[in-house]
């Protein structure tokens, strides 16, 4: 539908933070779902870009006005960083499915890098705002540098116990995002694991239990951090939900052109759609290299 | 043909009159296939029209030409699979599909109930293939006619038989020899005379000519120094190869006597007359369809609209009009 740039302002050097007035949109939204964004009556660059949603806030006229962070990454980022508010915009959604919550889930842990942290600060004001509200939220933030820890603002306001790590030791501890969430869940998930007898089989799907959701990991990042959070959790037998990106050009399934490759039970390769069947997958669908 | 969905689609029959507002009479036949309006949608860019039912009333479009089905089901190619070209975009997804079985079992049902005609586009890896795909195509209810794709350019074993005037002759006379139903070859534009081509296919008995497929292409991330697509080439589409098939739908409509769905890069009306008066009689959305799921209506009315604003009150007069200095 057509929209209009409400705000398009620089959060830091690289990000900036886009809310879409969009008078008709849906106000409800599951976090990780995402929506295609391009300008109208442009073919160069030619497809919608796909961002996932940050919020969904109402202007004062009470119209949904949808938020979405981005990085000026390539040429349709930088043409819609270019764009002022009042300009308009064609969005499409929201698209694809959610992180899901089990209602029983104690420990939400949210492991997020750079451009993937939006869609986890949502799931995290979700998971605060939800009935059940009596979670605990331990959330890893990590990033090559300062500028790619966003949201600090909103895990905070949810009361979420913050571990941030950067490659360059600007901010929080120096190193990955693995060094901290690794004995985090060596000292946390091992209890889950214990209990139901699965340590040291690191393929074998977490026992059916009401139980088995105590503990989950949440993630989004750069498809580095992604492989090696899902490796992690895997390997402790940890539920571990991940939310991945892909080149898109429609975003609903109908080029097939966001596949990514997921574990087969036949002899040859097996895909999903990260449009359709995703963006978030349980890690244990995908192959992660 | 019609028959059966008449019945299905009583609900229907309403959103069959779009003509009336505007006075053009839009309504074409290609191939012996009567149509409401000359708009189409390009095959594999509209999966089984079922994915575009939240955008749009399916029921306005001229015909449906739907994704290519093989004989087997296909997984697809690695990814990635897709990159973004100037005012284009490079794909190899490798004809994913369900298969022909499945086909019929789940999609086909659906479809039925949809009002345009409709197009089941086919893919072989070899003539025989292409005869048994047409034969059980044309024994299903509620198909009106099938494209032979024979010029996908991303599959490994070589399904690019329109590159050869021989192959592509063989092909369309075994589909020929399967089906009494209309049959639309869709040729390669990766050749050195496509006209050749158009001749072979029209000398084997097929009834239209759908041009052009994508063009094979290749982009290469200069930082990694790795293709940016898994398949090292793709084909080509959007509006960066529009003239290149508005240059062959004219060469193609002078050489021979069948009639042509144009295709490639269209985007607005006006790209579609375009197409209409280089000569092809009906044109296929294609890319524009992922890049705004209502694109192809979009098209239609636009294209209703120059009609309008250009005293054209069939759209018949407009196809082959190329005015010649």
């Amino acid at each position: 539908m057509r929209a209009q740039i409400a705000f398009n302002r620089s959060v830091s050097a690289p990000y900036r933070h886009l809310g879409i007035a969009a008078p008709g949109f849906t106000e409800s939204f599951g976090p990780g779902q995402f929506v295609m964004v391009r300008p109208p009556l442009v073919t160069d660059p030619l497809l919608p870009r796909a961002f996932s949603i940050y919020r969904i806030s109402l202007d004062g006229g009470g119209a949904p006005v949808v938020e979405i962070l981005y990085k000026i990454l390539g040429k349709g980022t930088q043409c819609l960083s270019r764009m002022e508010p009042g300009r308009e915009v064609e969005i499409l959604g929201p698209l694809g499915n959610s992180f899901a919550v089990a209602p029983d889930l104690k420990t939400a842990v949210l492991a997020a890098g750079g451009i993937g942290v939006p869609p986890i600060a949502a799931l995290a004001r979700r998971l605060r705002n939800a009935e059940c509200g009596m979670r605990n939220l331990e959330v890893f933030l990590g990033g090559k540098t300062v500028e790619d820890i966003l949201c600090l603002a909103d895990f905070e306001a949810v009361g979420a116990k913050i571990r941030i790590t950067t490659e360059d030791g600007s901010v929080g501890t120096r190193g990955m995002i693995t060094d901290l969430l690794g004995p985090f869940l060596d000292a946390n998930g091992s209890q889950t694991i214990e209990r139901f007898g699965i340590q040291g089989e690191p393929s074998r799907p977490v026992a059916q239990s009401p139980s088995r959701h105590s503990l989950t990991v949440f993630t989004c990042g750069p498809p580095g951090m992604l492989s090696a959070v899902a490796r992690l959790a895997e390997r402790r037998g940890v539920p571990c939900q991940a939310s991945v990106e892909a080149n898109m050009a429609c975003g609903f399934g109908a080029c097939m052109g966001c596949a990514i490759e997921a574990r087969s039970n036949g002899p040859g390769p097996a895909y999903k759609l990260v449009c359709k069947d995703g963006p978030v997958f349980d890690s244990r669908e995908l192959v992660w290299r | 043909m019609k028959e059966p969905r008449a019945e299905e689609g009583e609900p229907r029959a309403e959103s069959r009159e779009p003509r009336a507002a505007s006075g053009v009479d839009m309504a074409i036949e290609v191939a012996g296939i009567r149509m409401q309006n000359p708009v189409l949608t390009a095959s594999g860019t509209f999966g089984y029209a079922q994915e575009f039912e939240p955008h749009l009333d399916l029921n306005r479009l001229g015909g449906l030409v739907v994704k290519t089905i093989t004989r087997l089901p296909r997984p697809g190619n690695p990814a990635p699979r897709i990159t973004e070209t100037p005012a284009g975009m490079l794909n190899a997804i490798g004809l994913q599909n369900v298969g022909i079985d499945v086909f019929i079992r789940d999609k086909l049902p659906y479809l039925r109930t949809l009002a345009p005609p409709l197009i089941v586009n086919v893919a072989g890896e070899s003539v025989e293939d292409f005869r048994e795909l047409t034969k059980r195509i044309s024994d299903q209810e509620g198909v009106a006619g099938i494209e032979l794709n024979v010029s996908c350019p991303n599959v490994a074993c070589g399904l690019d038989f329109s590159t050869d005037p021989r192959l592509t002759y063989q092909v369309v006379k075994a589909a020929r020899e399967a089906t009494r139903l209309p049959l639309i070859p869709k040729l390669s534009p990766n050749v050195t005379d496509i006209r050749v081509i158009a001749k072979a296919a029209e000398e084997a008995g097929a009834d239209g000519i759908s041009l052009i497929n994508t063009l094979v292409g290749m982009a290469i991330d200069v930082r990694t120094r790795r293709p940016k697509i898994a398949n090292i080439t793709g084909g080509l589409s959007g509006p960066a190869i529009r003239p290149v098939a508005v240059r062959m739908v004219w060469q193609v409509a002078r050489a021979v006597k069948l009639p042509i769905i144009g295709m490639g890069g269209i985007f607005r009306g006006e790209d579609a007359a375009e197409f209409l008066i280089a000569g092809a009689t009906a044109v296929a959305v294609g890319t524009a369809n992922f890049v705004d799921p209502t694109n192809v209506l979009k098209v239609l009315s636009e294209l209703e609209q120059y009609c309008l604003a250009n005293g054209i009150s069939d759209i018949r007069h407009l196809v082959g009009s190329l005015q010649l200095p």
